[in-house]
């Protein structure tokens, strides 16, 4: 007996957690704009031993995943058209079936499981994994800056020190310096407001970066009057931020 | 000016230093167990990146540093912070010290073996599986599954299997034997990463840049690191001849991953093809050095120095 399958062949899947309100959100746009089937998995459901895995790669390199849930839906790599992946965390609760002495073990197996499985998941995987990275490749605000000058943004400056780790701790978040967030998908800012010269140096920023949905960070909550100055990027960000253009974009993403 | 960041003692840093040393290129250990007197101020000025370090009675601007051999040991077991809480103001500088030298050495315009970056792909097996296949080596047949069946029916198909982790946590390969095949239950909970056997012998080769050498190991044990304990013999190492196209592969299979520096498991199977299991991006080279004679260090400090 073939046990149903949570997508149709050729269709898309959001992978997310059930915490994460504009995936969800996007999900519902994508279903609703219809250009393909969707399909909505929460992370969450992921977790436990009644979930079945089959991963595989070849001798050649090809790789398959096929996961079937709790409630007995498979996912066939192999059948999916296209996954927007938002998944910041592989599942977790088996975890808590750990002993204390394995749990990180545990942790770091699960981790690089998932980069590898959601790698193999579709030949269209928005973001693409990366082992440090789930949702894409997760970035220091150094290391974003340094890429984001390198493609030709204004960026504001950024000093660390090993005498205030506080400061250190403090770039990493958003508390430090007022910013504004926008989203941008394969190169291009959805705001109607940024100049030529910062989409060309998004459109940049993405190609040195291999992430095609990001939340670039300007300096600000009025970007424009800060002469649009990068302080970080996300590659997980609020996918709500464009409206409409935003799931457009998304769309264009997952059916390129 | 290169700096060689570890615990000077060890024996990757000791013989690239007298490799340096023998070269007369200009160094710096950067020396963890020297954590309590170091400092590090990196500013990014919005285009480019500069800062001042400081170690042990010695001071440099980073935009000085035209090399970096990156090898950090796990600063939160360092001896001098033995008997610091968590959350002392010695452990957040010690903590803050490494992270801001790792963020510099990702965006330095120096030489560094090897980006925290690059390294990456190491940390899921069968992630830098698929991107090895892509460079054009053949890779073990792979299962990761928390389903026993499945695992039973692999081991089947491939008569031998082995095991071994997903992560880079080291683990040590094991054939996959009734023993095993008895308590598969335990899998359900987190997936197990199982690959068919490779029959041959193991090369590990180093990449330094461009420059190539390839160690034959002989030993009947499953993991050769581990020989001793498997069979009761340790394993023996010899310079290998892997011919230039070979050589070649390695070679951009390292480039291609970002690593200026790598030690590539291949297993050289009888019918001539070179099966490759994992790419290193932090090889202790030195053992191999030891066993062979092959000069892998001077390599590196000529490739650090940029001394063709």
């Amino acid at each position: 007996m073939t046990e149903p399958a949570l997508v149709p062949p050729g269709g898309w899947l959001v992978l997310c957690s059930a915490a994460d309100a504009s995936a969800v959100w996007a999900y519902e746009r994508l279903r609703a704009r219809g250009r393909a089937p969707v399909g909505l998995l929460f992370v969450e459901a992921l977790a436990g031993s009644a979930v079945r895995w089959e991963h595989r790669v070849g001798a050649g390199g090809a790789a398959t995943v096929t996961l079937t849930t709790a409630e007995g839906l498979v996912v066939r790599g192999a059948d999916l058209g296209a996954v927007l992946n938002r998944v910041a965390s592989p599942p977790l609760a088996a975890l808590t079936a750990a002993a204390d002495e394995d749990r990180e073990y545990a942790r770091n197996e699960l981790s690089a499981f998932a980069a590898s499985w959601l790698r193999a998941l579709s030949a269209t995987v928005v973001n693409a994994p990366d082992p440090h990275g789930l949702c894409g490749r997760w970035r220091r605000p150094l290391e974003w800056r340094a890429l984001a000058a390198q493609a030709g943004f204004a960026c504001a400056p950024l000093t660390l020190a090993s005498a205030d780790p506080d400061g250190v701790d403090r770039a990493d978040g958003d508390a430090g310096e007022p910013g504004a967030t926008l989203l941008a998908v394969d190169g291009r800012i959805l705001h109607p407001a940024v100049p030529a010269a910062a989409q060309q140096a998004c459109a940049r920023l993405t190609r040195r970066c291999g992430t095609r949905v990001l939340g670039v960070r300007f300096e600000g909550p009025d970007p424009a009057g800060r002469g649009w100055r990068v302080l970080g990027a996300t590659p997980f960000p609020d996918l709500s931020f464009a409206g409409e253009a935003g799931v457009a974009a998304l769309e264009q993403a997952l059916a390129a | 000016m290169i700096l060689l960041c570890g615990i000077p003692s060890e024996s990757s840093q000791a013989r690239l230093a007298g490799a340096l040393d023998e070269l007369g290129a200009a160094y710096r250990f950067v020396n963890q167990r020297r954590v309590r007197s170091s400092a590090i101020r990196l500013e990014h000025d919005g285009a480019r990146v500069g800062g001042v370090l400081e170690h042990d009675g010695w001071r440099i601007a980073l935009d000085e540093v035209t090399g970096i051999y990156l090898r950090f040991m796990d600063d939160r077991r360092l001896p001098e912070l033995a008997g610091e809480p968590d959350g002392s103001p010695a452990r957040r500088a010690s903590r803050a010290f490494h992270d801001i030298v790792g963020q510099w050495a990702e965006i330095a315009d120096a030489c560094v073996m090897n980006r925290y970056g690059a390294m990456s792909s190491n940390f899921s097996k069968p992630f830098q599986a698929q991107l090895i296949a892509e460079h054009g080596f053949a890779v073990p047949e792979t299962l990761v599954t928390n389903d026993p069946e499945l695992v039973r029916a692999f081991v089947a198909e491939h008569g031998r299997a082995i095991y071994k982790s997903i992560s880079s946590e080291r683990s040590i390969v094991e054939v996959v034997g009734e023993r095993d095949l008895a308590r598969l239950d335990a899998i359900r909970w987190c997936p197990v990463q199982f690959q068919a056997f490779v029959a041959g012998f193991d090369v590990r080769v180093h990449t330094v840049g461009e420059e190539v050498f390839a160690t034959r190991i002989a030993s009947a044990a499953t993991d050769y690191r581990y020989a001793h304990r498997q069979t009761g013999e340790s394993a023996t190492m010899t310079p290998y001849e892997l011919g230039d196209e070979l050589a070649t592969r390695c070679v951009r299979l390292a480039a291609g991953l970002g690593l200026e520096l790598a030690g590539i498991d291949l297993r050289l199977t009888p019918d001539g093809e070179a099966v490759c299991f994992e790419v290193n991006p932090s090889p202790v080279y030195s053992y191999y050095e030891a066993h062979t004679g092959q000069p892998m260090a001077a390599a590196i400090a000529r490739y650090l120095a940029g001394v063709a």
